[in-house]
């Protein structure tokens, strides 16, 4: 038996022939409980693998463009994640709304308050989902983007000259991964305070298409201050200055994550 | 306590207390603020004024122990149909910190069996119910809150779980139950309540809130005869194992006929019974109270606006 650091004790199953994961603490047992009550769910399935077709599809495209993509040159897996890293972030958004919304639609939220009536804790099982779901999305597009770059460069011979692990390509998966969690968590946020899955969905679209995508740029003050030109800022796309592009990522993830702790710490549970 | 959605009261003034033992019956006709109750009792909503412990604590307030201790069912099963119910069951254990062999239990004492490894989302809404039932049970809690446990149960399980409330209550837990099936109210409980408009208008045990109404039996020489006078009088009445049986507190009966009304009526025309006695039900009482025959209720005082 093998004990982790944070918390999962992991086992071979009493039949023997699946590797089930325990919970060693009850909040992570009701975490991977839940993700594993996802990774069943069809519109999951399907997120990941139409996420991870796009990391492949770009990957193809740069290779097979004379100039490569988004300024990325040869480069397959620069090309690949700027491509698809930020958009990902939006669309990762919008499955952790359907995802944190459907407890409201089962009414799963009313059984659990009832026995523990914590908000902030149901709040923090519905994160830490989410986070999990994160983790799982970022590394799906990251290896991808890394291993498919190196099939398809040895297949066309291509030689970008940048190592896997070149500090761009870091930074291009740490402008996904801030991407992903940033707008992942504007999801959760917006259907935890919105009370279901459709409304949170519609509410986060409301912000990363009709706000950042469609109002900001029109503005010029705000066009700078989005999450989206931020994101891919930190991939080394854009003129926005860096620190300022971290900043509004670090204050786009304070500020959701205090505004729907601070809202749903009142949850009157009517439905 | 009291508590408003928009410009509706639906707790006017509520003064409910469970004791330690006991399995109380809540039952009122549906609106009467019954599951708004056991909301407030168990944290889902504040009450807007008024004094709510639950178990000797505010109930939205955080306790370590409070979740393994108050189990509950409130309207309709809440399940994630892609989990078994073995998963959901494993779920709720954790959420409680309850042990995993809470799970075992609680399907064994509700005969899942194998029904338990399929996916919720295949169940019938029967057993749906029995499933979220079980998950009031895990813990073992020391209170359950079960609202209308029983409804869409088939005889064999309704009786199942209602012989592990009485198993409960026989071995010190409390229950507060909600449910529109007064015969089993009236079996089980030991004390009850009834709503209507957001508080209480009777309560004790079934048995004495059943003589606030109920029907009139009479043993009499010549039922036909008497029958024909007592519906001369418009009053309810028929013929069951020899004796005559006259309805009162009904919401379709006419006036509110006593036993001696009934005697004179029987007096005039020249008719005089044996036996004249009352056979008091719950069902009455309630009938009673949701048609409105209950006496006046006074005004909430003191009702947030």
């Amino acid at each position: 038996m093998i004990r982790a650091a944070a918390g999962w004790r992991w086992r071979w199953g009493a039949q023997g022939r699946r590797l089930e994961v325990a919970a060693w603490r009850p909040f992570a047992g009701v975490v991977a409980l839940r993700t594993r009550e996802l990774a069943r769910r069809p519109v999951v399935v399907a997120a990941f693998a139409v996420q991870g077709a796009a990391v492949a599809l770009a990957e193809l495209a740069a290779a097979l463009t004379a100039d490569g993509l988004a300024g990325a040159g040869d480069d397959l897996v620069l090309g690949g994640l700027r491509l698809v890293g930020v958009p990902g972030g939006l669309v990762f958004g919008v499955l952790v709304a359907a995802v944190v919304g459907a407890e409201f639609g089962w009414a799963t939220e009313r059984a659990l308050l009832a026995r523990d009536p914590r908000r902030l804790r149901f709040a923090g099982y519905q994160l830490a989902v989410a986070g999990v779901l994160a983790g799982a999305w970022w590394a799906l597009q990251s290896l991808l983007a890394l291993v498919g770059a190196g099939l398809l460069q040895a297949a066309g011979g291509i030689v970008s000259g940048a190592a896997w692990h070149a500090p761009a390509h870091r930074a291009a998966l740490a402008a996904t991964l801030a991407a992903t969690l940033v707008y992942g968590l504007l999801g959760a946020a917006s259907a935890l305070v919105l009370r279901g899955a459709l409304a949170g969905v519609v509410g986060l679209l409301a912000w990363g298409l009709l706000v950042e995508l469609v109002l900001a740029p029109r503005w010029v003050p705000a066009s700078g201050w989005t999450v989206w030109t931020s994101a891919a800022r930190l991939a080394g796309q854009g003129t926005t200055p860096l620190p300022r592009a971290v900043l509004v990522v670090v204050l786009a993830f304070g500020l959701a994550l205090g505004g729907c702790l601070a809202l749903y710490a009142r949850r009157q549970v009517r439905d | 306590m009291y508590r408003r959605f928009g410009r509706t009261l639906v707790l006017a003034g509520l003064d409910l207390r469970v004791g330690e033992g006991e399995l109380y019956g809540l039952i009122g006709p549906n609106g009467a603020g019954k599951t708004t109750a056991m909301r407030v009792a168990l944290g889902l909503l504040a009450a807007d004024a008024g004094r709510v412990r639950l178990l000797g604590r505010d109930p939205r307030s955080a306790d370590g122990a409070r979740p393994r201790r108050v189990g509950s069912l409130i309207e309709a099963p809440a399940l994630s149909p892609r989990l078994t119910g073995r998963e959901h069951l494993a779920l709720i254990a954790r959420w409680v910190s309850a042990r995993d062999r809470e799970v075992d239990r609680v399907a064994g004492l509700l005969g899942l069996g194998r029904m338990a490894d399929r996916p919720t989302a295949t169940w019938s809404t029967g057993m749906r119910q029995v499933l979220a039932t079980a998950a009031a049970l895990i813990g073992p809690p020391d209170l359950l809150v079960l609202d209308e446990p029983t409804v869409g149960l088939d005889p064999g399980h309704r009786r199942r779980v209602n012989d592990l409330l009485a198993d409960h209550v026989a071995r010190g837990g409390t229950v507060l139950l909600s449910s529109h099936q007064l015969d089993d109210a009236e079996r089980l409980c030991t004390r009850v309540g009834l709503m209507a408009a957001g508080r209480l208008v009777a309560e004790g045990p079934p048995t004495e809130l059943g003589s606030a109404a109920g029907r009139y039996e009479l043993t009499v020489g010549d039922p036909e005869a008497a029958l024909a006078a007592l519906r001369a009088v418009r009053l309810i009445c028929w013929r069951q194992d020899g004796r005559v049986l006259v309805e009162t507190g009904a919401p379709y009966q006419v006036g509110r006929p006593d036993g001696s009304a009934i005697a004179r009526v029987l007096a005039d025309a020249g008719i005089y019974p044996s036996d004249l006695r009352r056979s008091p039900t719950l069902e009455l009482a309630y009938a009673e109270v949701t048609s409105g025959l209950a006496p006046d209720l006074p005004s909430p005082a003191g009702a947030p606006r």
